[in-house]
């Protein structure tokens, strides 16, 4: 699979995750749940998680063109990536509709899973982006 | 925990007295019923204290750091110091005990109150055209409404006899929003004569369905706790 290719699929991911995570921390103020002032907190905390992972495939931007990957690996790191995600977003979903959380609570556990970013994404996208041929 | 105290017989039930009481000519009979402690934040302890008293005279008693009171009555509240001490209007000790709780009670967030020192000096004052002990039964009757999380007698300071609020929440118009209130009233100690003036210190907080509690600033949190200081101040001056 093209390199160039790889990018735009985890650059879509990414970024598109990460635009529809802080809109259900937007529908968190707009129900009145959380203060404007929390909501950038909780943008900040969420950039901060996906900070090394957008600052990987910015930083892919300036490498060679013209490589390629293992399709299989790409859709391996695809997923563990998209696990990632879908933890992240299980728990912003959660904050946003549940009868009770804390804006104290979320921020912690964004910062837990984020930890967990360097098990289930970091090794693969550092393969994905690192890889010499 | 039980300590029925009377001018002829002295006893300790439950062994939860600590100390024997001092007792002065009058007639007494004091049952304190439960003693609670209830740790607080930053080491500190509240202690809830129900007690029974009876001194059979026509005149009121004193209540060191609660203030003039019926010469009978029951009450329940909080107390910083696990003392309790009655006293003549001319300030001769009745009845003293140093109380030993019975238990420990959690409470949540909601029960702690502010320190005493944290109530900011500006003042909502009312006044009170009837006798001091009937103030008392006033207050008690008010606040039980006002603050279901109970009341706490502070040591008096300045020349006047000190009751703190726990926190109470108050719903507002905005479902996600809430404001937080905890008054601290303050009342002349020496006097039982009628007529005086008291004053209420408050703090208010406000919070979102999510948030932790921050200060006070949005339009409809500040107008419901205005609402709630004047409501509050209005069923004060009533009389029961």
């Amino acid at each position: 699979m093209p390199l160039e290719r790889c990018r735009i699929y985890l650059a879509l991911l990414f970024g598109a995750s990460f635009i529809v995570l802080t809109g259900l921390l937007g529908i968190s103020v707009f129900k009145g749940l959380i203060y404007i002032s929390d909501f950038i907190t909780l943008l900040m905390s969420l950039f901060a998680v996906y900070s090394a992972h957008l600052g990987m495939i910015a930083g892919a931007l300036f490498g060679p063109t013209n490589e390629s990957r293992s399709k299989s690996l790409f859709w391996l790191a695809f997923g563990m990536a998209l696990i990632w995600i879908l933890i992240l977003s299980a728990r912003t979903i959660y904050f946003t509709f549940a009868a009770s959380d804390s804006v104290s609570s979320l921020s912690d556990d964004l910062v837990k899973v984020g930890g967990m970013s360097s098990v289930l994404v970091g090794g693969a996208m550092s393969y994905i982006f690192n890889k010499k041929e | 925990m039980l300590i029925h105290v009377n001018r002829l017989s002295r006893r300790c039930f439950l062994g939860a007295c600590a100390s024997l009481p001092l007792l002065a000519e009058s007639q007494s009979n004091v049952q304190v019923l439960d003693v609670q402690q209830q740790p607080l934040s930053a080491n500190r302890k509240i202690y809830q204290v129900t007690f029974k008293y009876d001194f059979h005279q026509a005149e009121p008693v004193k209540i060191t750091g609660f203030g003039i009171v019926p010469s009978s009555g029951e009450l329940k509240y909080s107390i910083y110091d696990p003392v309790l001490e009655f006293q003549s209007i001319d300030s001769k000790t009745l009845f003293r005990a140093d109380l030993t709780p019975s238990g420990t009670t959690m409470g949540g967030a909601n029960s702690e109150p502010p320190a005493p020192d944290s109530f900011p000096a500006a003042t909502k004052t009312g006044s009170w055209s009837w006798d001091a002990a009937k103030f008392s039964v006033r207050m008690m009757k008010v606040f039980g409404t006002y603050f279901p999380f109970g009341i706490i007698a502070v040591a008096p300071a300045a020349g006047k006899d000190r009751i703190e609020s726990t926190w109470r929440t108050i719903e507002t118009d905005d479902a996600n929003l809430f404001a937080h209130i905890a008054v601290l009233l303050s009342r002349p100690d020496s006097t039982a004569s009628n007529g005086f003036q008291f004053g209420l210190q408050y703090v208010a907080q406000e919070s979102r369905a999510r948030t932790d509690p921050r200060d006070l600033s949005t339009p409809a949190a500040v107008n419901q706790v205005t609402k709630f200081l004047n409501d509050l101040v209005a069923d004060l001056q009533k009389v029961s």
